[in-house]
């Protein structure tokens, strides 16, 4: 187990020590998000646009609506219709709702409601802050008197997705497959021909764990990976959560680990027919490169023609995509998510079989 | 065993540590071991000289457990390398021919890795004292692929020692080095022998089997064609060493010179294998004043493994 455990503990060191393997597992797949997110995303931690129901109700409600109105940072609608505000919330028109009570209760705080989206976190925690703090203003203003407003937030589930939503998951989809195809061909095909495996079995850690260990490594770094990316497009694009965040998490985590795993079993089998680190890229390439644009990554595939779709329904980038898009950003449990896991294990499993079909341990003869 | 010793000095030889009796592997058609027997005693250089392409690798490969022989039985400390590889990879050193390690770890991870690896003791006194011992303490966290190839090669013969072995097996351990880091490998090679540890080495340099190695067997084509101490290989031969001579003008009749026993002449320039130099060389002198013949660039070479190679070949080491 401590020899386990060692080798898992180097092969994290050498991945990152590794400037090259580093830029293909993070730079290249931020680029990807940073580039698409300032084209499409929205910026919305400048400015949030509010719903504001019964703003003129009383005193204190229109001082409120106007501090809003006064303060770059919000832009106000005033509506009398709640209803019709908290659709617009769900389908992203505004970024929160705020409901004052029709009429004051004497002897009480104004009791207001602040709705927000809550699959935008970042929007979602700033405008309640900025609604704070101006509730705040009042509170404080009266030399420490009674407490004049209460605010309340409330999180509504949004229905609206923007391109970010769709796009970034597919980016993450993608990084884990290449990782997984051609990261790990090319260093295991270089690791072979090298005689580093030779070395290794001159020893008495077993080859099957030293597999493991290259396993278990490649799927903590595949999950630190997932994590800073969609980290990052969630601070920055403020993509969408689709629901409570350890459900989410775990979602994306399972997805994540069975994207690599099929990704793994191909680039197993990928190093089994290369002999050299160049034929080993090639032949990485020449697999993955098709299904970046077949498998509805930068664009919905119900979008494309029908032979296209029956095409995209074939590869497994699809089914990864596809997982870890539902799971992110629409929330959608596990349960439902059956069809994209089983097409990933199946993969993991063809891809198992041609890996084992084909393995070699020692260097290619000539 | 008892065969075995019987034709041997039993006085000063020890108990056997490696015995193995007709190996044969092949790879396709082609026959890389034909039939080798050999047997290495404790606390010995055991050297395993050849041309490239001899099966010197093929052999200690099959001896490390490492390749299956297609016949034959090797024992090595009391295990059988066919059918125990297993518990025989706890007991001995390898250091393969191509050093192969990992780029992006220091060399004192490497040693600490591989120490896990063999599930022995990594702490850093027992790498420290194993950089100690192959001279690398100053590059302890220098990365792998930013050291030379003697000090690579010296990191690989670390590796071997990692886990403490009864038998270190080194292919080829001064191979594309220079001279002087090959003088320091001699050294360390001598220290691991001194630790009471048997050392089984390939080379493809005669002289480095002539300084390290206790004994030597000499192999061609896959076949060990002679096996003993260097000396006694020498001596064996009906040959004391070989006249070198540029002569300038006609000479012939040198097959008739005393005591010669071969003659090699390129251009000008002539070699001869004698078994008694003196007698030979006044010969010689005495052709070339009869001839009018100048001779240049006279040296005389004491016979080595060389010979002894050229002798049961009937080719150079290095064709």
């Amino acid at each position: 187990m401590k020899a386990f455990l060692s080798m898992v503990g180097a092969n994290l060191k050498m991945q990152v020590r590794n400037r090259t393997a580093l830029f293909w597992l993070l730079a290249f797949p931020a680029l990807f998000i940073l580039l698409f997110g300032f084209l499409f995303g929205r910026s919305s931690n400048f400015t949030v646009t509010v719903g504001v129901v019964n703003g003129n109700s009383t005193p204190i409600a229109a001082q409120m609506t106007k501090a809003m109105q006064k303060s770059s940072f919000f832009k106000v609608q005033r509506s009398g219709d709640r209803k019709a505000e908290l659709q617009k919330l769900e389908q992203g028109d505004v970024d929160a709702v705020l409901v004052f009570p029709p009429h004051a209760s004497p002897g009480q705080p104004l009791h207001v409601t602040s709705y927000v989206d809550r699959s935008r976190l970042s929007t979602a925690q700033a405008v309640s802050a900025a609604i704070q703090q101006i509730a705040d203003r009042f509170n404080r203003g009266v030399n420490r008197g009674p407490e004049l407003v209460s605010v309340i937030t409330r999180g509504v589930q949004g229905h609206h997705l923007s391109s970010i939503d769709y796009l970034v998951p597919g980016f993450v989809a993608m990084s884990i497959m290449q990782n997984g195809v051609i990261g790990l061909a090319a260093a295991f095909v270089a690791l072979r021909e090298r005689g580093v495996l030779r070395r290794i079995r001159v020893t008495p850690f077993p080859l099957m764990s030293f597999i493991g260990a290259r396993i278990v490594s490649n799927l903590l770094v595949v999950l630190f990976q997932v994590a800073i990316l969609l980290g990052m497009a969630r601070a920055l694009f403020d993509l969408r959560v689709g629901g409570d965040i350890a459900q989410v998490a775990v979602g994306v985590g399972v997805f994540s680990v069975l994207g690599a795993l099929a990704f793994l079993a191909i680039g197993f089998f990928v190093a089994g027919v290369s002999r050299k680190v160049e034929s080993a890229n090639t032949l990485g390439n020449l697999i993955t490169f098709p299904m970046l644009f077949l498998a509805g990554i930068f664009f919905p595939i119900t979008q494309a023609p029908e032979w296209l779709q029956t095409v995209a329904r074939i590869l497994p980038l699809y089914y990864l995509a596809d997982g870890l898009r539902r799971a992110m950003v629409y929330g959608t449990s596990l349960a439902h998510l059956w069809t994209d896991a089983a097409a990933l294990l199946a993969t993991a499993l063809m891809g198992l079989v041609l890996a084992v079909r084909f393995f070699r341990w020692e260097p290619g003869a000539g | 065993m008892e065969a075995a010793r019987k034709d041997r000095d039993t006085d000063t030889l020890g108990e056997e540590v490696i015995r193995a009796r007709g190996l044969r592997k092949r790879y396709g058609g082609v026959v890389a071991v034909d039939g080798v027997d050999l047997t290495v005693y404790r606390g010995e250089v055991f050297g395993i000289l050849g041309p490239n392409g001899a099966g010197k690798t093929t052999t200690l490969e099959m001896i490390e457990g490492l390749r299956k022989p297609d016949d034959g039985e090797i024992e090595v400390a009391g295990y059988d390398a066919v059918r125990e590889p297993g518990k025989l990879k706890r007991i001995i050193g390898v250091q393969l021919q191509t050093t192969a390690l990992f780029d992006y770890l220091s060399v004192e991870e490497t040693l600490a890795l591989f120490a896990d690896l063999y599930g022995v003791d990594g702490s850093r006194e027992h790498v420290w004292h194993l950089l100690k011992m192959v001279s690398l303490t100053e590059k302890k966290d220098a990365r792998v692929d930013q050291l030379s190839g003697g000090q690579q090669q010296r990191l690989s013969v670390a590796l071997a020692l990692v886990n403490d072995p009864r038998v270190v097996f080194l292919d080829e351990p001064t191979t594309g080095l220079d001279p002087q880091a090959r003088r320091n490998m001699w050294e360390l090679v001598r220290e691991i022998r001194s630790e009471g540890r048997t050392v089984v080495l390939t080379t493809h340099y005669m002289e480095e089997a002539e300084e390290l190695c206790d004994r030597v067997a000499v192999m061609d084509h896959g076949r060990v064609l002679v096996c003993d101490a260097p000396l006694a290989l020498i001596r064996s031969l009906d040959m004391d060493a070989t006249v070198l001579v540029t002569i300038d003008g006609p000479m012939g009749g040198l097959e008739g010179l005393p005591e010669v026993r071969g003659v090699e002449r390129e251009g000008d320039d002539l070699r001869l294998r004698t078994s008694n130099a003196q007698d030979t060389i006044v010969g010689l002198m005495r052709l070339a004043s009869e001839n009018g013949a100048r001779l240049r660039n006279l040296s005389v070479r004491s016979a080595n493994l060389e010979d002894v190679f050229i002798a049961y070949t009937g080719r150079s080491l290095r064709d």
